[in-house]
């Protein structure tokens, strides 16, 4: 079949595909929505930051997809589809084997995410182990080749050592070893570098950055820090009180951020070129999930805010390319 | 490590001394006296006088509690007054049941307690773990005598299932039905007790991150508990044994008294009533040192367990 000059090659299927995602759960006995209509899409070598406050519900999102939700905490609409199939229909056995081999995850603590009487070795290949029953020699040289792979030092000496020799940056290194024991196509990391200091921040983001390139890797990365991700992400999704407020492809959204809450999130943070500028803040709290406000759910906050925000949810508006906003009075020009 | 076992010692030795001490005087200071339990308690004054001159107990009581340590230190405990018999060799003939029963019942509660606490640990806050909760405080609050008159009520007396009280004597079918009830009653308030703990425990550990993350893996909910949850909260939980031992100790009395079981308890309760002093004395000493001894074993199956080395 000719292919005429002007197609654009298809995009790659997403990993992973999250549509209309709700997450239900109980408060001090009362009902409440910690998540609402939330989509994206992981694609393979592609980073997705997923930004916002704590309380935002993106670690309640990640743990959805991880199938980790907290007790009482439902997915209550919505599908997540893997590689096409929704998984949320699967038995739950099936589903815990399916995310197993096709995901992997980093959390926020190093210095608890291993468990400290195992030796790190047999805790790197403990899952790859029991799923393909792995024997000991074969064990060991996987844990060792996964160890060498984040950049543990002299790997081999290192495979009897408990976590408690390890630096924090070094268990972080340890912890992605372990989520990518079973070459999974998708790596989920909820805010990897917030307990690190910056140097080890940098550090462990290079590495994740390689490690998406060689491997291919589909990764989902949560922060509340957008500077953090400036350089590496390729997708960017805000979320505030539990909804999406702007997403599109990084440069698109750095060129020009379009909600009022992604400026004032990355006004938020000091820009070493111009230190002297005064940083904007955003008044007040994020609304705890059992109030919030009909409309615009920034609107109590929000510089440009008018009253057909209080009253009105704002549809998407679309910006230049793939690029869009839920907001009544988006930004049209740069920052 | 020679040090701190050292350190140990001497506070072990310290506190047993300490406690022998408090109940030789304690004892020494109720009224009455071993005279009126062997001769009665219409006997005159003069041959209750005469009698306890002869078991030497006109002497002033210091005098006679250095003599008790001299005694001790030769390794004579001296001899009951009631049962006409060395203290050394009741303690022979009614230790092994004592320990056959204390053991096998903290034995079974401490595995009890493994079960159901990381059963509670991993129901968290679920009903259902709430409703474990509710029987821990029950069953730990339920007097021994109160459940044992019950089990011998309803399974002795109406169901004829188990004998009501005694040791048996032939074979091993027999002993063991006689073991059953007092076994039963002891392990229900240990069990609740010990569970309690290490339900706390595992639920403490089942928050940490490394369970999230062995979760992420896509292990197991039982290779989980196994693996990783028992393995971090199990140390603790060994102290935790060790310290039940003089609980299980005072549970015994009850148990031994209701059930008629002759072990030590059974013994300290008549040898307290009637005021036979070496025997109360020796007894006491043994059950120190035993706890002294479970203590210790503790602590070094814990120093086994122990992975980490010291670094901080």
């Amino acid at each position: 079949m000719p292919a005429s000059p002007a197609a654009r090659p298809a995009p790659t299927p997403p990993r992973l595909a999250v549509e209309g995602l709700r997450i239900d759960g109980r408060q001090q006995g009362r009902a409440i929505t910690v998540v609402d209509g939330l989509s994206f899409e992981l694609r393979p070598g592609r980073m997705l930051a997923l930004v916002g406050e704590s309380g935002c519900g993106k670690s309640l999102t990640a743990a959805a997809i991880l199938g980790l939700l907290p007790w009482g905490f439902r997915i209550t609409r919505g599908h997540v589809l893997l590689d096409g199939e929704d998984v949320l229909q699967l038995p739950p056995g099936a589903w815990r084997r399916r995310r197993a081999e096709s995901m992997g995850a980093v959390f926020q603590n190093p210095l608890t995410a291993l468990n400290p009487t195992l030796p790190i070795g047999s805790q790197v290949v403990e899952a790859a182990r029991l799923a393909e029953q792995l024997g000991r020699e074969p064990a060991r040289a996987r844990a060792q080749e996964l160890l060498e792979l984040v950049g543990v030092p002299e790997a081999a000496r290192r495979l009897d050592d408990y976590p408690h020799h390890f630096s924090g940056g070094m268990r972080q290194r340890v912890a992605i070893a372990m989520a990518l024991a079973r070459n999974p196509a998708i790596l989920v990391a909820d805010e990897p570098t917030t307990a690190l200091d910056l140097i080890t921040q940098a550090q462990i983001l290079r590495l994740l950055n390689r490690l998406q390139r060689e491997r291919d890797l589909a990764v989902l990365f949560i922060t509340h820090d957008l500077s953090l991700v400036a350089e590496y992400a390729d997708d960017i999704l805000v979320m505030y009180a539990g909804r999406a407020v702007e997403r599109g492809e990084a440069r698109a959204f750095f060129s020009a951020p379009l909600h009022p809450y992604s400026r004032a999130l990355l006004g938020a943070v000091p820009h070493p070129a111009a230190p002297e500028e005064r940083l904007t803040d955003i008044e007040g709290l994020p609304p705890a999930p059992h109030e919030y406000p009909p409309g615009c759910r920034f609107a109590p906050r929000c510089p440009r805010a008018g009253t057909v925000c209080r009253h009105e949810p704002p549809p998407p508006r679309v910006g230049d390319g793939s690029h869009e906003a839920f907001c009544h009075h988006p930004y049209t020009e740069g920052p | 490590m020679f040090a701190m076992i050292l350190r140990r010692l001497l506070v072990s030795v310290t506190s047993l001394v300490l406690l022998v001490t408090i109940v030789f005087f304690m004892i020494h200071a109720t009224p009455g006296g071993p005279a009126y339990s062997i001769l009665g308690m219409h006997a005159s004054p003069a041959a209750v006088a005469a009698l306890n001159k002869q078991m030497g107990l006109s002497q002033p009581l210091g005098e006679q509690y250095v003599i008790w340590w001299w005694h001790l230190l030769q390794g004579r405990l001296g001899y009951s007054y009631i049962q006409h018999t060395p203290v050394t060799r009741l303690l022979r003939i009614y230790t092994g049941r004592t320990l056959l029963l204390d053991l096998s019942a903290l034995g079974l509660a401490a595995l009890i307690a493994l079960v159901v606490g990381l059963v509670q640990g991993y129901l968290a806050e679920r009903p259902l773990g709430k409703v474990i909760g509710v029987f821990q405080i029950v069953f730990y609050a339920l007097p021994v005598f109160f459940v044992g008159i019950l089990l011998i009520y309803i399974l002795s007396i109406r169901l004829n299932l188990f004998p009501p009280g005694g040791i048996g004597h032939h074979g091993l079918d027999s002993r063991l039905r006689h073991l059953a009830l007092p076994v039963f009653t002891l392990t229900l308030p240990i069990a609740a007790g010990l569970s309690r703990y290490f339900g706390h425990q595992a639920r403490q550990e089942y928050r940490l991150d490394y369970v999230r993350t062995a979760r992420a893996r896509g292990l197991s909910d039982l290779r989980i508990a196994l693996h990783h949850v028992l393995r971090n909260a199990v140390r603790p939980f060994v102290t935790m044994v060790g310290m039940m031992i003089p609980a299980v100790f005072v549970g015994d009395v009850l148990t031994e008294s209701v059930f008629n079981y002759p072990g030590l308890g059974w013994l300290l309760w008549r040898s307290a009533l009637d005021q036979d002093y070496p025997t109360v004395s020796a007894i006491t000493l043994f059950i120190g040192v035993l706890t002294i001894l479970g203590n210790l074993l503790a602590d070094l199956i814990n120093s086994i367990l122990d992975v980490r080395v010291r670094y901080e």
